[in-house]
């Protein structure tokens, strides 16, 4: 609770105002002499228990009164949940806001998203009670720190908007703490709004313990969590993959993979019309959904023969959700799959050929090359979509060459040397083998089932990596990498380096029998293999799928809108909207990551883990609701002033004269 | 006359003679009823002669027109003993609306009383006692009939002074001893005692035969209990102080009181006692009229 007017609760004193008076009253008492003592000495023992509880009470009231109107007077302020803000504005309130597309989600009675309606209490709140609170902003897609000088502002910046992207809680909650432990904020009140998603959350992400160490070593820090847990019942999402145009008998079609995905009762079949459109005209395709998912693998839809390239989307009629209505993809003539295998172990090499070059798509073509590493400064660089480094970690020329490579979208997957060397890149380096401590094979951590390599299949399936034994590994120290695959103490098996685009993974084994049996087993391989390929192929061919978030702001200043609504989105939110562009030859489909559309919520348990040792209050919001933050609460100190003075009335009022107590006149 | 006596309340009562309920067994001829027959104007009953009754006092007419011998009796009138028991503990201090100033306090109240009756009984030729019940059975004064004996008591009286603790059940229980014949006890105290300790008392005066007469002497604001802020109570009777907020123990004073003076009312009505419950704002010679009037055969 916070007071507009704090200065004048220190008259609160005053509350003892009626003990005191008391007092006074005591020293004033006159000296009777009296006779009838005896009466006096029943009397008294009579009184001792009531009269003592009614004298207290009524002091009680009597104090009650003055400091409700003390109180009142102070105008006080709280939230619906009472002692939400229970002491004095804080140096600086660091808003953390979640724009992931799920928290788009809205209610149909008030158009409000969970994400305006997070704003909206929190400028109320601070409008009301934190004046002169510093203001920074922390949003979930561009994670930086933006100070906000008005508050009022915060509704209307870009920073806060809608956007297709993923949060990643983990690193921006632990961005946040870098901040505050840079700054010396001082008091500071972190107000986190989130719909508690937990593919957005990663309970398992190890950042979380250097976030939960570096927050509960700072004073004065108060968490608060606005959280909209709620699931919008009956919402559909619509997500579309593996789009490429295939030359027919009759002339050409566009072939995509449609995935539908829904929320509710989803018990009862609904039929779902979907809006296709191809590079602006219109078709409908009406899906028949039974469960909470439908996927349409291999949906063709008629094209041109001349179209060889173009844009298109699905629509899906307007729900709660409106950023997962609508699905960008862009086609073209698919790239060949180029990989090449720097190794300097036959077997090895043999067995990433095998796995990079085995088709997944037969109208794709698929081209693999083997070098040692002697010979890797041979790589076609330009030509190539994925690259497995099985040999030393470079430096040098091929050091910045790789980073390049990267850089410029395609994908590499590392795997350890024999004998390690101390060189770094991508922030990662490789150190000495391991074997197991029971010397058969290591224990894992569950792996991460809903991004990246070893995600589920479209079907849910999880990928059979429990399976794969792992004999020897190779350790080593990263930083800022995101891991996929750990070993029951912890050290990483497969982790994805941090890199702005592209993406570098390091797998700390080999696929050979006296490592792992990745080769035996061989599906985990063959489909991480297969799925670090096609995110390099991605790259290279002139139509590219990508997921909004991930690329920088910079690179769309030259993107062309390709259909009426990216014309709409600001240039400097191009990368985490979804949208259709032409960036020179290459057509360019962002879509929000389809991460998005799992509905799992955080538990309870899972959020007091995520934030064991430090102390936050939760406050579960539902969207769109009306109720606010806090509000002035003077009228309640006042009621509770005059019931006070009601009590200690009643309190005073002379008891009724029963038979008993008359008075009489002393004549019988 | 004492300054206790007012020769215009004696003047005005005087005409009102002060009678037994009871019959009286006196020493010599008086105003008042006698168990015993004897030879007043007052005829009481005709009985059958028996051999050896007084030939003398046989009704003739009868005989006449019976022909069989009655024997006319008549009632005997004798003299009262009046006992003056006079309450001299310290809470006979209090006087009106809590002064203790002189001529103001029940035990003024009471002396004017007592004064007065004792006067009146002199005067119709009774005799006259007077006990004090101070913390001890201090003061005895027998029953007489002269008027030498009236001045002695009158003295007393005067000289009389309230302290200390109240003795008046034990001086009860001592008086109904020590009280050899009938008599007409007048009992003047605030009697702040316990009922129960009161009722054994009455019923051992009651026992004696004698005539029990009260004067409850009570100030109004002692039943009222009226007082709006804290007040140090000092007992009368030398017991502890007590510092009170009135208002928060009044009900339950005038509950006590109440129940106290209910209790007190039956004890004394089931022991046949003469209760006059005063009010010290209240004149003593109404008191002492209504006491009168009230006793008239």
């Amino acid at each position: 609770m916070s007071f507009l007017q704090p200065a004048i609760l220190f008259a609160l004193p005053l509350i003892a105002l009626p003990i005191l008076i008391h007092l006074i009253n005591q020293n004033r008492h006159r000296t009777v002499h009296w006779a009838a003592t005896m009466f006096l000495v029943q009397a008294r023992r009579m009184a001792r228990g009531m009269a003592r509880l009614r004298y207290l009470l009524l002091m009680l009231a009597r104090m009650l009164a003055i400091a409700g109107l003390i109180f009142a007077v102070s105008r006080p302020m709280a939230g619906g949940w009472l002692g939400l803000t229970a002491s004095d504005a804080p140096d600086m309130t660091i808003v953390l806001l979640d724009r992931s597309a799920s928290m788009e989600e809205q209610d149909p009675r008030t158009s409000q998203s969970k994400r305006s309606t997070a704003l909206k209490k929190l400028i109320d709140l601070v409008q009301r009670t934190e004046s002169g609170t510093k203001l920074v902003l922390f949003d979930s897609a561009l994670k930086q720190p933006l100070e906000v000088s008005s508050v009022a502002e915060l509704r209307e910046l870009p920073e806060s908007g809608p956007t297709a992207t993923t949060a990643d809680m983990p690193s921006l909650v632990q961005q946040v703490a870098e901040f505050i432990a840079a700054n010396e904020t001082g008091r500071t009140d972190i107000w986190i709004c989130s719909d508690l998603r937990r593919h957005d959350w990663n309970p398992t992400a190890g950042r979380w313990e250097s976030v939960r160490r570096e927050l509960a070593m700072r004073e004065g820090v108060r968490l608060f969590l606005l959280t909209y847990p709620e699931v919008t019942e009956d919402n559909v999402a619509v997500t579309v993959s593996g789009v490429h145009r295939r030359e027919t008998s009759a002339g050409a079609e566009l072939v995509m993979d449609i995935r539908l995905s829904r929320t509710g009762d989803t018990s009862q079949p609904r039929t779902v019309e979907l809006t296709m459109v191809i590079d602006g005209a219109r078709s409908r395709l009406d899906l028949e959904m039974t469960g909470d998912r439908l996927v349409r693998s291999g949906h063709a839809i008629p094209l041109d023969r001349d179209a060889r390239q173009g844009w298109g989307r699905v629509e899906l009629p307007r729900d709660a959700n409106m950023i997962d209505n609508v699905y960008n993809f862009v086609y073209a003539e698919p790239a060949v799959r180029k990989s090449v295998i720097v190794s300097d172990d036959p077997q090895a090499a043999e067995i990433f050929r095998i796995a990079a070059g085995t088709p997944v798509d037969a109208s794709l073509v698929y081209e693999t090359e083997v070098l040692s590493s002697a010979g890797a400064s041979a790589i076609p660089w330009e030509s190539t979509a994925f690259l497995i480094w099985h040999a030393a970690i470079p430096d040098g020329l091929l050091a910045r060459q790789l980073n390049d490579f990267v850089e410029s979208g395609r994908s590499v997957l590392f795997f350890p040397p024999d004998t390690p060397n101390d060189n770094r890149i991508f922030n990662v380096n490789w150190t000495n083998w391991i074997t197991p401590a029971d010397g058969v094979h290591f224990q894992y951590r569950p792996w991460r089932t809903d991004t990246d390599l070893l995600a589920n299949a479209e079907s849910g399936a999880p990928l059979p990596v429990g399976q794969v034994q792992c004999f020897r590994a190779c350790g080593l120290t990263a930083e800022n990498a995101v891991p996929l695959w750990q070993l029951q103490d912890g050290s990483p098996l497969l982790l994805r380096a941090a890199a702005d685009q592209g993406a570098a993974w390091f797998c700390s084994t080999l696929p050979t029998a006296s490592a792992s049996s990745l080769l035996n087993n061989g599906v985990t391989f063959y489909i991480m293999t297969q799925r670090a390929l096609a995110r390099g192929a991605a790259a290279l061919g002139a139509a590219r799928q990508l997921d909004c978030g991930t690329l920088p702001r910079s690179v769309a200043g030259s993107w062309t809108p390709l259909d009426a609504p990216s014309e709409d989105v600001w240039i400097s939110q191009r990368t985490i909207s979804a949208g259709l562009y032409q960036s020179n030859d290459t057509l360019l489909a962002l879509n929000r990551p389809p991460v998005e559309d799992d509905s799992t919520v955080l538990t309870s348990e899972d959020l007091a883990d995520v934030l064991a040792g430090l102390e936050y209050t939760r406050i579960d919001d539902e969207v769109g609701g009306t109720m606010q933050l806090a509000s002035e609460i003077w009228r309640t100190f006042l009621v509770l002033m005059i019931l006070a003075l009601i009590v200690e009335a009643l309190l005073c009022v002379p008891e009724a004269v029963s038979d008993s107590t008359r008075k009489e006149k002393v004549p019988a | 006359m004492r300054d206790f006596i007012d020769p215009g309340v004696v003047a005005r009562l005087a005409g009102l003679a002060m009678d037994a309920r009871l019959p009286m067994i006196g020493s010599v001829s008086g105003r008042h009823r006698s168990p015993t027959r004897g030879s007043s104007l007052e005829f009481s009953e005709y009985r059958k002669y028996v051999p050896g009754d007084d030939t003398r006092r046989l009704d003739w007419r009868a005989w006449g027109r019976s022909d069989r011998y009655y024997i006319k009796e008549y009632e005997a009138d004798t003299n009262l003993r009046l006992c003056l028991i006079m309450d001299v503990s310290g809470s006979m201090n209090y006087g009106l609306n809590g002064s203790q100033e002189p001529g103001h306090s029940k035990l003024d109240y009471a002396r004017r009383l007592a004064g007065t009756l004792a006067y009146l009984a002199a005067g119709q030729g009774d005799a006259v006692g007077l006990y004090c019940a101070g913390p001890d059975f201090s003061r005895e004064i027998r029953p007489r009939r002269s008027a030498a004996h009236l001045k002695f008591v009158l003295d007393e009286l005067a000289g009389m002074e309230a302290a200390g603790e109240t003795g008046l059940p034990d001086a009860l229980h001592q008086a109904a001893e020590k009280i050899a014949q009938r008599a007409l006890v007048v009992i003047i105290s605030d009697l702040f005692i316990e009922p129960e300790v009161l009722r054994s008392c009455f019923q051992h005066l009651r026992f004696r035969k004698h005539d029990v007469a009260v004067f409850h002497l009570l100030e109004q604001n002692e039943i009222d209990f009226e007082f709006d802020r804290p007040v140090r109570f000092v007992d009368l009777e030398g017991a502890p102080s007590m510092l009170v907020d009135p208002t928060t123990i009044a009900r339950q004073y005038r509950t006590a009181v109440q129940k106290y003076l209910a209790e007190l009312k039956k004890i004394l009505r089931d022991s046949a006692v003469d209760y006059h419950r005063v009010s010290i704002e209240e004149h003593y010679a109404e008191v002492l009229a209504r006491f009168l009037l009230s006793r008239k055969k």
